[in-house]
């Protein structure tokens, strides 16, 4: 259940309730394991036996890697094989029927596909590239094969990001399974505040303001004008943010009230100076999985620049894929890839002219930021047509829109001053960390915060449903 | 600019602890009771101005009720119909004099027959069923409209995952709650539509509870407008009223034309209505009972529906082929409630009626 429904609420506060009534630490962990498995089982109740079995399976593998270490390898190749394949199964294989379907046709065989409607299950790229990253850790012996199964299993299924992430690794959350939490109130309204400020992104910043102008312009480019092409790009580069970012909040608050801590998944994104550092700061669970466990392994930037370009071609291609079936995804990471090897390239040139100042910083971060828009365009877009038609319309070269959309010109402009405002946050507040800088506000502050939030969530909140973005990769 | 993509592994490996037990419980407490304060202060302002809490009622809603009749087995008791049954059926009443859980399937301004259809496809549907049949309605049984469209998102629905039902029902529960979510809107646009910026102070006269049932406060309303606009409406007639100089004379001029409504075919009359006891035996095959019950009309309304269909000749022919069914203009008690719409039962008369009606359903058993 996403968080932003009322029966998250309640979950929530059962789970809480009955979390800290527990006073056995094993007991507890138990409750949590099992409502991870309930809360998972929210959306399906049959696909709970796939994360059991990805839990076992990978469990299973670990121990025989410590206890078989000749095997090693097999055992490794094993688990990617089963866990990439039931992956690619339930994700990419419709895609992977229609090329096939769509080859044979040209190629003049006349193939008829299996009519099977495969239903994703939900957060399986998030959980399978968690228990990828243990096995690989195992077999790197970077980490020891957990020694408690239930620990592991929590690691797995702990709700909080169970479904979009982030992606915890190992090492950064089984050391917490050691000890009991104990009830600590500050810490868990400290999770809680940081739940309404989740909240207030995804309800009213990314549902409320952003998204119902991204849809009319998405939906329809056909019928935009130029003024509102950019504003459904800055709507929609606004609203993936909001989204992604105050459900990573979520998580995070919500397993701080549990006593948890998650990795920090975004640092003021639109604020990055340059395609690299953009990565280092947007999905960064995501962007380190790939750099650790796919770059590095291709080989990273240790063998030669055309070499490093390949490595990053293909890893950003691959991180595009992992959130859809879909070519347009495959575009997306090719232009990050693009973008990054041509950043390289600029850096190698230019540094000597580049000076650590605003004057060249502020420029270097817009114009980061507005390509980082444009290349949402084919993530958002619903078919290479339609991103070409806005793209065109983005330039002013497309044909005179036979509709008018109708955008209701206060939200456009509240889309506008948004992210304006998201921007200017973003570029000065890069060096300073979110946390710190919301925990250094005084009590009366904080107060005035978190009510003006909640009053805002309560009166122009609800009256849309949408789910978070992230759920469908 | 900064680092590429780099191959080092040294960042921070998790978000640490930076609140050291910093207040942060006078923040989260003292903002949830502030706000708290507020929505209690709109919501006693409103009540104050006789306002009182309504749902949507939506396709959402009525999946949701569909869903349930399912369930209830043979403890439902299922009305079907239009919104003459979901504003004179008091389901409470119903629910302790026949012992049932009622489940209200009635559509507003919908054709009934895609939900009888949809009921009778169901093998789980085992409840008794009170089908609110007025003859007219019969010529125009396939009709499409939004009653196709509500049983679509109940199939729908089906196909969602158990979260957002259960969310659906508890969204409901909260509106059916508070007036500052009335109909399901955003608060914002409740408060400034009704305290800041009130046209009026009386309240709304149609009320829908979260189980369906709609009561309409009569006195809320001004008449005869409102019964007069209910007149033109079902006439289907457009007549010059410019001339009138009052609302009787409004009322004389629908009154004098009343006699060139066109009468309903009878042979698609009686086509329909074997398709229509069609479904009905379909559903009784499975042992449950479907009772036809003709909900009362009045004044130019029930003069209109004379026209067009003739009760003798018309309600003649549903009851020789299904003797289980009640006609409320026919029946002494339940013809004597007064409709201040000529269509609709005010929601002072609804628990009275529900008892006539439930005494009339014992005689017939």
């Amino acid at each position: 259940m996403p968080f932003n429904t009322y029966t998250f609420i309640i979950f929530f506060g059962a789970v809480l309730l009955g979390y800290y009534s527990v006073p056995n630490w094993a007991l507890r962990k138990a409750f949590l394991c099992l409502c991870g498995y309930l809360f998972y089982a929210a959306w399906n109740p049959i696909f709970v036996t796939l994360l059991i079995f990805s839990t076992l399976f990978d469990w299973t593998i670990a121990k025989q890697m410590a206890i078989r270490p000749q095997h090693k390898k097999c055992l490794l190749i094993l688990s990617i094989v089963i866990s990439l394949g039931l992956l690619g199964v339930f994700k990419y294989g419709e895609l992977l029927i229609k090329t096939f379907t769509n080859w044979a046709t040209w190629l003049g065989w006349q193939y008829k596909a299996p009519s099977w409607k495969i239903i994703l299950p939900v957060g399986i790229s998030f959980y399978t590239f968690q228990t990828m990253s243990y096995i690989i850790d195992v077999y790197r012996n970077k980490v020891l094969p957990a020694k408690s199964f239930l620990d592991y299993a929590l690691y797995v299924s702990f709700f909080p990001q169970l479904v979009a992430g982030p992606i915890v690794r190992s090492d950064e959350f089984l050391p917490q399974c050691e000890t009991i939490k104990p009830f600590n109130l500050e810490k868990i309204s400290f999770g809680l505040c940081l739940l309404v400020i989740g909240l207030f992104m995804k309800i009213i910043l990314s549902d409320g303001i952003m998204a119902p102008v991204a849809d009319i312009i998405f939906n329809t480019p056909a019928n935009a004008n130029t003024w509102q092409a950019w504003c459904g790009v800055l709507a929609f580069s606004g609203q993936i943010f909001f989204d992604f970012c105050g459900y990573t909040l979520c998580a995070i608050a919500a397993a701080k009230t549990l006593g948890f801590n998650l990795p920090e998944n975004f640092r003021a994104p639109y604020g990055s100076i340059g395609f690299a550092d953009f990565w280092q700061r947007w999905h960064i669970s995501l962007s380190r999985w790939l750099r650790d466990y796919l770059y590095i392994s291709l080989g990273g930037n240790r063998i030669s620049p055309s070499r490093t370009a390949i490595n990053l071609m293909i890893t950003m291609m691959l991180g595009g894929l992992w959130h859809g079936a879909s070519w347009l995804f495959l575009l997306w990471g090719a232009i990050h890839g693009t973008l990054l090897i041509a950043e390289r390239g600029c850096k190698y040139l230019l540094k000597p002219y580049y000076r650590n100042t605003l004057f060249f910083n502020i420029p270097l971060s817009l114009l980061t930021t507005i390509i980082i828009c444009l290349s949402w365009i084919p993530f958002r877009a619903s078919s290479i047509s339609d991103m070409q038609i806005l793209l065109q319309t983005l330039i002013g070269i497309s044909t005179l829109p036979t509709t008018k959309l109708d955008i209701d010109i206060l939200i456009a402009e509240m889309v506008v001053i948004t992210f304006i405002a998201l921007f200017t946050w973003h570029f000065f507040r890069r060096e300073r960390d979110f946390f710190q800088l919301i925990n250094q506000l005084s009590a009366n502050v904080k107060l005035l915060i978190i009510t003006s939030l909640l009053l805002i969530i309560y009166l122009f909140g609800g009256g849309d449903d949408r789910a978070f973005i992230y759920f469908q990769f | 600019m900064t680092a590429p993509l780099s191959t080092s592994n040294s960042e921070s490996k998790s978000q640490p602890d930076f609140f050291d037990d910093k207040p942060w419980s006078l923040a989260i407490i003292g903002s949830i009771f502030i706000v708290l304060v507020i929505i209690l202060f709109f919501e006693y302002n409103l009540r104050s101005r006789h306002w009182t809490p309504t749902v949507s009622d939506s396709p959402e809603l009525w999946a949701q009720e569909r869903a349930r009749a399912s369930q209830l087995g043979k403890k439902a008791l299922i009305l079907i119909g239009g919104s003459r049954i979901q504003l004179g059926i008091d389901l409470n009443e119903l629910e302790k004099l026949s012992g049932k859980k009622p489940v209200q399937l009635a559509i507003d301004g919908a054709n009934f027959y895609p939900v009888l259809k949809n009921i009778a496809e169901d093998p789980q549907i085992l409840g008794d069923s009170i089908l609110d049949l007025n003859e007219n309605s019969i010529p125009k049984l396939f009709a499409i409209d939004k009653g196709s469209d509500w049983v679509a998102a109940y199939e729908r629905q089906q196909q969602q995952p158990l979260y957002r039902r259960v969310d659906q029902q508890l969204h409901n529960t909260l509106t059916s709650l508070m007036i500052t979510k009335m109909e399901g809107a955003k608060p914002a646009k409740v408060i400034n539509d009704l305290v800041f910026h009130p046209k009026q102070n009386t309240g709304s006269y149609l009320i829908t509870h979260s189980n369906r049932s709609r009561d309409a406060d009569y006195s809320k309303v001004k008449m005869p407008d409102f019964y007069i606009n209910r007149v033109i409406r079902h006439s289907l007639l457009n007549l010059p009223t410019e001339t009138a100089n009052s609302y009787q004379q409004v009322l004389d001029i629908y009154a004098a034309e009343i006699s060139n409504i066109p009468q309903a075919d009878q042979q698609i009359f009686e086509k329909n209505l074997v398709e229509l006891l069609l479904l009905i035996n379909i559903i009784e095959k499975r042992g449950s009972k479907v009772i036809i019950l003709r909900m009362p009309t009045s004044k130019l309304i029930l003069a209109m529906d004379k026209q067009r269909c003739p009760i003798d000749l018309c309600w003649q022919k549903i009851i020789t082929q299904h003797p289980a069914s009640i006609n409320s203009v026919l029946e002494p008690s339940l013809s004597g409630f007064y409709l201040p719409d000529g269509s609709h039962l005010d929601q002072k008369d609804k628990k009275q009626f529900t008892n006539s009606l439930y005494h009339a359903l014992t005689l017939l058993h």
